[in-house]
Order: structure tokens, then C-alpha cells, then sequence
């Protein structure tokens, strides 16, 4: 095994495990409410992707519909399980998301099936490709450029925009934003659709690391994005990306370095890592906007 | 422009204002004073949408504004300014004046002009245009905010005590500030604690206390009030 | 005082009742379906203990029952069976076999041994963050429990608990339960923690350490769980981890919220109101498939209610069915009293 082997593969998952992140850091950071259907979000995308797989589409239409459909269970996340509860305490919304997510779940094993389903990919998806003497799959690849693209024309949104530039606003501090006009449910709106974007781009990700989807296959997803977001400072964004880039490389040098007999444990090694980072740094890695409130 | 009638703020089970009736005409200054705990934040807080109401009405030009959401009331060119300032300390100050005229974001040139307008104005805001809101000082943010509530044009202003945390010679350059806004004509609601800054700049002033207006006139009328002292000193929580 | 023990006796006197009810109509059906009611009252308490008065969601409860479950498998399989059952396990654990009764304890301390050394930096988070890693908590000690293959038999089902589970235990259990939670509610300790919740800084004024209270909290939230799970294990005497992960979790949860979150009363009603709710859908499903009403098996009927009955209750009465006084408040009226939750003390105007 070559550095460099070991850089790319940190690299690819800690890609994968940023845009994870950042899906749910989206909607925490502006409404501070975490959003446990968020792994659904990426089951709807891999179950839309399966059922358009079978109408003989080219691949592009079932991979933009899956993440269009991703798009649409976010917002429907917040119509039905936020915003009943908003205005309640922040325990009710962890529930009704909670609640939400076995619903979504519970949907898929009742109209799809309990069993794991194939989903085709481009062929590019498994090939692979050779770097200076190294080889690794080219999902690798792609996984590292989709987040560079994504994170950057994610930062430019953020910066550049009123939209962006309001969505920042109302993480700070949402009635104030209000009382300068900017409309709340739009911009929570929007924070769902671009974390139901999220979802749908790493269900591509992920199903082409796995192939199968199964109604479970958000729930993995969710805990790295948890913890990612754990410990990289709950509100910060670039937060989140240190966190799931640190996540990756826990997670893969535990994979190098575990015996065979305890790889099996090997989230528990990560957890008991996380929870020393934690004991160290209790807020995470990055604070988050300042806004005096209690998080 | 403004008609406040018979108006209830509850919190729970206190009662912070009671039938509470105000009136701001066009172009003028009104100030609402009182101690601590008089309600007249709670008051203005109504007005801007941030706090519900219990009852009462509101009237902005004479359309019934009750109860309406903050966005609503900025759309309706009502721009407030809370006093607790909420510069969004992680937004540069050209960021905070920039969402300031989010209402008239697609006029990108008439807002470039208003927002050099204000650096104008206020070279120290120039000066800060990059750093983070959060960084600069408190009278700095007042003008900041004020800055920023004035960058949608907005037809009537809620100030809810600028004078708060700030150093005397600070509190006069913002009432300096507030001064040359109701020079250009713009229609203020001002809340303050500070009785002689709040008459010194109005044209009418109320007294509130536990929650009702107890004195309501033209400023130098309620400034010449005996019971202003009593008021301050002898009643509210 | 008073209060107090009025709530102990309508809800002690609930569960007498419905062990006198069940015993009287001599249903079997009834007596397990009782029984499971007691052990998630046990479950649903001890959740109501950490999740009420430190207003933090635990999403880790079941974890901690399924090491109860496992430590009590452990210590009481007859020898024989284990050898067969765990043939990696070693030393004195292959051969140690104790009455249930030690299993039950022993299931309960350990769970709070385990909480006590893994819980203490979680207390240190933010709300949000604690409930997160909880939740990644629950996960590692499934993943655990799933792979462990040595002690529990891996995913694989586990044999041969001794059947020491009956429905007079489980309810004295359930009984004590009440008990001990709402006293510790009331103790300096619950009371701190709760104050805590709404003025971090004037509780650390009268002394509290919001992390160790948390703590101490969680500990006894996993000792009610692993004599909980343990008491489970030996009413249907074979499990695997799948049965300490989420659906598990979700339905106590449930439990608790509908009947409400900050309150022992709401704890003991949820699970009245759950349990039978759910027997009430389970008995509907299966007439449904009976009747062959659907082409296929109509499967999952009962957590989609759930899940829309948690959304509805939250959205209609956020805090559950008793969300702040407990029954005794409502049967024994004082003047001028302290009030129970020292929240109505903020009334103050702005």
C-alpha cells in the first residue's frame, strides 16, 4: 500500500463524507433543527433511480430524476415534519423527523420491497483508472471532482448571492432577517431543496459504491453526516467538511491498520475516537457563527 | 401613517401592554418612553410583527396591518431596528447593508448609490465596509443597523432604543444620526429609555408605565410634566 | 408530599389493576400481552428519567438494554446450553450460572457501568450534538452486540434463557420503577437538572454541574434499561441484536412522547396507550390479511400509525398527554404551593 493509495482513498470517501455533511448542516445550521429523515432522503433518490432504471432511459435521466426526487422528499420533510412543530421545542422536531424517516422507510418496504434492489451504472462507475502506479476505481475520481464542483459553486452561492447572502442572515438569527423582508419559508424552503440536492447527488455516490438499495441504505449515510458534523462544529459549515474529511481518515486508516478479526468493530473504533475528540473539544473542531444562543 | 388602537401584548399570563393607543402622522417623530419594564418595547415589537397580539389593531395608512408577519411589515415599508441590534456579526458591513435593500435587490444600481450614500455619510462605515459586523464596536453597529434598516427606503422607521450599552458621546452622534433621518422626512417611532435624548429629538412623545400610557402630548409638553420624575423613579418593576 | 403520593398510588394502582384484571380473566393472551406492558413500562420510565428532566432526546436507551439482556443471557444460561450456544466463550463465564434473579441485577448494573464510562463526554455537547452522538451511541453498540460473536452469538438468535419472567414480577419491577423515577424527579438532583434547562447559569450558582447531573441521570436511565432488557430476555427466553436497535427505540420513544415527556405520569399512560394501541392495530392487520382484503400482506401498519400519531400529537399537544404536572397535582390541591417545575417562575415582562 502507497501513500498515495492511502491519500486518494481519503480523499474519495472524505469527499463523499463532506457532501454528507453538508446536506445536513444546511438545514441545522439556519432552523438549528436536525433532520433525521435525511437519510431517507437518499433511499428516495436511490429507489427513484431503480424505478426509472427499468424504463430503459438513458442513465442521465434516472440519475437527474433521483436527485429531482430527493429534492422534492426534502421539502416535503419540511412541510410535514417541520413546520407542524416549529415553533414547539427543538426535541419535538427531532421526533417528527424521527417519526418521519420510519414513515419514508416503512413506505418503501410496503410499495417497493424489503429486499435489496440493483441499480445499473454507467459503466465508468467501475472501471478503473491508473495514477502514477496507483490503481483505484474511477468513482473515486468522480466522487473527489463532483465535491470540489459542488463545494465551490456551493461557496460561490453563499458569497455571492442575496440569496445566499440571506441564507447566512437567517442562520444567524431568522427574525431579524424577517424584519429586513427576506421571506422565511422561502429560504427554508430552499435550504431543504438544496440538502434534498445533496442527498440526491450522494445516493448516485453511494449506490455507485454499493450498487444495491435496500430501505436501510440512508441509514449509514446519516450517522457519517452526524458525525461529521459532530465533530467538525455543529453550525459550521466548513465545519462539516473538516469533520467528514476527518471522519475518512479515521475510517481508512482503521481499515489499513486493524487486524482482520476486529475490522468487523471497526465503527466502534471510530466512535470511541470521535468521543475523545469530543472530550477535548466539546463545541467541534470550528465554531459556528456567533448568534448567543444556545445551540 | 401610524394608528395604534386599544392594543394587548401578552406573554403568557403577564399582560406587558394594556389597551395601548398611539398615533404617528406622516413625517413626524414620536417617542415612547418609559422605565424599565413599561412595556414599550413589547409595544413596538407588536408593531413590527416580531411579538403576536393579543388585541387591538394596527393601521399602517390606514390598511390593517394586526398581527402581520415581519416580512410583511418590511414590505410594506416598515423598516425596525431591534434593541438588541442583531448586526449579523459573520456578514461584512457591506453584506449587512446590501441584505438591508433584500426588498430592492433587483435595483442593483439604485442600491450601490444609497449604500455609497451611507459610506458618505458615515466614513467609519466605509472604512469597516469588509470586516465582519461582529468586530466593530457597539456605537458602530447602532449606525450600522440603522444604516441597514434605511437601505430598503423604507416609509416609516422602529427604533427601539439606539441609546442602549452606548457611551454618552456615542449616544449623541446617533442622535445626531436619527436627527438628520427625520430631516429628510422620514417617519420615526422611537423607543428610548433616555428621556431627555428621546424628547430633545421628537415631535410628540407618550409615557408609558406598567404597560399604559400614563402621559401623551407634544414633546415639550411632556417634557415640562411633573409626573415625568415620578414616573421614572416611582413606578415600574 | 401529598402530590407525590397520590401519583405513586394511581399509577401503582393502574398497574395492580392490570395485573388483578389479567389474572382474574385468565386469558393468556392477556397475561403476555400484560407482561410486555410492564417490561416497557420499566424501559419507558427509565428513558423518562434522563429524557424529562434534562430535556435531552436519548436515542441510546435500547442499547443499554440489549447489554442488560446479554450480561443476564451470560450469567443465568444453563452451562450446558451456553457451551453449545457461545462455544468461544472461555474461563468463568462458560461456566457461571446464576439464578435470574442475579441476571436481572447484574443486567441492570452493568448497562449503568457501561453508560457510566461512555456517557460522561456526551453530557459536555450542545443539545443537538448529544442527541446525535447518542444516536451514533445506539449504533456502535448494536454493531457491537452484532459482531461480537464470542458473547452474544453474533446476529445470530441467542438460546436458553431461563423463563423467570412473570407477570407479579414485572409488575412489582414496573411498580418500583415508578417509584424510583419520580422521587429521583423530585431529589435535589432531578430538581437542579431541570432548573437547569431553562437558566443554565443561576442552576450553577446554586451548585449544579450540568454534565455530571446529566450523568448521573444517564446512569440511572441505563440501570432501569438493563433491568429491563434483562427481564425481556427472560420472558421470551431467545433474542438476537435485532431486537435492541430502532424500531425498539422508536416505540418507546413513542411512548413517552405521546404521553408525555416531562412527566413519570405521562411515562406510565404512553405505555398504557401505545400498548394497547398496538395490540388493537396488530389484531386489525392481521383480520385485514385474513380477509385478504389486499392482494398482498399488509405489513408495517403499526409503526406508519405511530409515526403519524407522534407527528399529530407533537403538532396538536407538543407535550404529550401529561406534559407538566403529574396526576397527583390534579387530585390533591393546595394552596399557595411551590410550583413543580420552577419554569412558572420566569413570568417576568420585557
Amino acid at each position: 500500500m502507497s501513500s498515495l493509495q492511502f491519500v486518494i482513498d481519503v480523499l474519495s470517501l472524505g469527499s463523499a463524507y463532506a457532501l454528507m455533511a453538508l446536506g445536513l448542516v444546511i438545514v441545522y445550521g439556519i432552523l438549528r433543527l436536525v433532520n433525521f429523515a435525511y437519510g431517507e432522503l437518499i433511499m428516495v433518490g436511490g429507489y427513484t433511480m431503480f424505478l426509472v432504471s427499468g424504463s430503459g432511459l438513458p442513465w442521465i435521466v434516472m440519475a437527474v430524476s433521483g436527485v429531482i426526487m430527493a429534492m422534492v422528499a426534502g421539502i416535503a420533510t419540511d412541510y410535514v415534519a417541520f413546520r407542524p412543530v416549529r415553533s414547539r421545542s427543538i426535541t419535538a422536531v427531532l421526533i417528527t423527523s424521527f417519526a418521519f424517516s420510519t414513515l419514508l422507510q416503512n413506505a418503501a418496504l410496503l410499495f417497493i420491497s424489503p429486499r435489496p434492489r440493483t441499480v445499473p451504472l454507467p459503466e465508468i462507475f467501475s472501471r478503473t483508472v491508473e495514477i502514477a502506479g496507483v490503481v483505484t476505481p474511477a468513482r473515486n475520481l468522480i466522487t473527489i471532482a463532483v465535491a470540489i464542483i459542488l463545494l465551490s459553486l456551493f461557496t460561490w452561492l453563499l458569497r455571492s448571492t442575496v440569496l445566499g447572502i440571506a441564507m447566512r442572515a437567517a442562520a444567524t438569527h431568522l427574525t431579524m432577517s424577517r424584519m429586513l423582508g427576506v421571506p422565511a419559508n422561502l429560504i427554508i424552503s430552499t435550504a431543504f431543496a438544496i440538502s434534498g440536492f445533496f442527498a440526491g447527488v450522494i445516493s448516485i455516490l453511494w449506490i455507485g459504491r454499493i450498487g444495491t438499495v435496500v430501505p436501510g441504505i440512508g441509514l449509514e449515510p446519516l450517522l457519517i453526516a452526524f458525525i461529521a458534523t459532530v465533530i467538525g462544529g455543529m453550525r459550521s459549515l466548513q465545519g462539516a467538511v473538516l469533520g467528514g474529511f476527518l471522519l475518512a481518515m479515521i475510517d481508512t486508516s482503521l481499515n489499513y491498520s486493524l487486524p482482520q478479526s476486529l475490522l468487523q468493530f471497526r465503527d466502534a473504533f471510530t466512535f470511541s475516537l470521535v468521543i475523545l475528540i469530543l472530550l477535548w473539544r466539546p463545541e467541534g473542531l470550528i465554531k459556528g457563527p456567533a448568534s448567543g444562543q444556545r445551540t | 401613517m401610524l394608528e395604534v388602537d386599544d392594543l394587548e401584548v401578552r406573554y403568557g399570563a403577564v399582560r406587558a401592554v394594556r389597551s395601548v393607543s398611539i398615533k404617528v402622522a406622516n413625517g413626524e417623530l414620536v417617542t415612547l418612553l418609559g422605565a424599565n419594564g413599561a412595556g414599550k418595547s413589547s409595544t413596538l415589537m407588536a408593531i413590527a410583527g416580531a411579538v403576536s397580539t393579543f388585541s387591538g389593531r394596527v393601521r399602517l395608512g390606514g390598511a390593517k396591518v394586526t398581527g402581520a408577519t415581519p416580512e410583511r411589515m418590511a414590505r410594506l415599508g416598515v423598516a425596525t431596528v431591534p434593541e438588541t441590534r442583531n448586526v449579523f456579526p459573520d456578514l461584512t458591513v457591506a453584506e449587512n447593508l446590501r441584505l438591508g435593500a433584500f426588498l430592492r435587490r433587483r435595483d442593483a444600481a439604485g442600491v450601490a448609490a444609497d449604500r455609497d450614500a451611507f459610506f458618505d455619510w458615515f466614513p467609519i462605515l466605509a472604512e469597516r465596509a469588509d470586516q465582519p459586523a461582529g468586530t466593530l464596536s457597539g456605537g458602530e453597529q447602532q449606525m450600522l443597523v440603522i444604516a441597514r434598516a434605511m437601505m430598503s427606503r423604507p416609509r416609516m422607521l422602529l427604533l427601539d432604543e439606539p441609546s442602549l450599552g452606548l457611551a454618552p458621546l456615542v449616544v449623541d452622534e446617533i442622535f445626531r444620526m436619527i436627527e438628520g433621518l427625520k430631516a429628510a422626512g422620514v417617519t420615526i417611532l422611537l423607543v428610548e429609555q433616555n428621556a431627555r435624548k428621546g424628547l430633545a429629538v421628537a415631535d410628540r412623545a407618550y409615557v408609558m408605565r406598567l404597560g399604559r400610557i400614563e402621559v401623551e402630548g407634544s414633546a415639550r409638553e411632556v417634557a415640562a410634566t411633573a409626573e415625568l420624575q415620578s414616573l421614572y423613579l416611582g413606578g415600574a418593576a | 408530599m401529598g402530590r407525590h403520593i397520590a401519583t405513586i398510588l394511581v399509577l401503582g394502582g393502574l398497574i395492580a389493576a392490570l395485573v388483578i384484571g389479567v389474572e382474574w380473566s385468565g386469558v393468556r393472551v392477556f397475561d403476555r400481552i400484560a407482561t410486555n406492558l410492564c417490561i416497557s413500562l420499566i424501559l419507558v420510565l427509565g428513558l423518562q428519567a434522563f429524557m424529562g428532566n434534562s430535556g435531552i432526546l436519548s436515542f441510546a436507551h435500547i442499547g443499554f438494554m440489549g447489554i442488560g439482556a446479554y450480561t443476564s443471557a451470560l450469567l443465568t444460561i444453563p452451562a450446558q446450553m451456553k457451551g453449545m450456544a457461545l462455544p468461544d466463550l472461555s474461563g468463568v463465564l462458560a461456566s457461571v450460572e446464576l439464578s435470574p434473579y442475579w441476571g436481572i441485577l447484574a443486567g441492570g448494573f452493568v448497562a449503568a457501568a457501561v453508560a457510566a464510562l461512555v456517557a460522561y463526554p456526551i453530557m459536555r455537547l450542545s443539545d443537538a450534538a448529544a442527541v446525535i452522538t447518542s444516536f451514533a451511541l445506539l449504533v456502535v453498540l448494536h454493531t457491537i452486540m452484532t459482531h461480537w460473536s464470542a458473547i452474544t452469538n453474533g446476529p445470530r438468535t441467542l438460546f436458553g434463557l431461563p423463563k423467570a419472567t412473570d407477570l407479579p414480577l414485572v409488575a412489582s419491577l414496573a411498580m418500583a420503577a415508578v417509584i424510583v423515577v419520580l422521587v429521583f424527579k423530585e431529589s435535589r438532583l432531578g430538581l437542579l437538572l431541570r432548573a437547569s434547562r431553562d437558566d443554565e447559569i443561576a442552576a450553577a450558582a446554586l451548585g449544579a454541574h450540568l454534565p455530571r447531573l446529566r450523568w448521573q441521570a444517564f446512569i440511572l436511565s441505563a440501570l432501569l434499561a438493563g433491568i429491563g432488557g434483562a427481564v425481556w430476555g427472560h420472558f421470551i427466553t431467545s433474542f438476537s441484536p435485532r431486537a435492541f436497535y430502532l424500531r425498539e427505540t422508536f416505540v418507546i420513544l413513542g411512548m413517552l412522547v405521546i404521553g408525555g415527556t416531562n412527566t413519570v405520569t405521562g411515562a406510565v399512560v404512553g405505555a398504557f396507550v401505545v400498548t394497547g394501541a398496538f395490540e388493537g392495530l396488530r389484531a386489525s392487520e392481521a383480520a385485514i390479511n385474513r380477509a385478504q382484503i389486499f392482494s398482498e400482506q399488509v405489513v408495517g401498519l403499526t409503526e406508519v400509525t405511530l409515526a403519524l400519531s407522534m407527528i399529530a400529537v407533537l403538532a396538536l399537544r407538543p407535550g404529550g398527554i401529561f406534559p407538566t404536572r403529574e396526576i397527583g397535582y390534579y387530585l390533591v390541591r393546595r394552596r399557595p404551593e411551590p410550583p413543580d417545575n420552577l419554569k412558572s417562575l420566569k413570568g417576568e415582562r420585557r
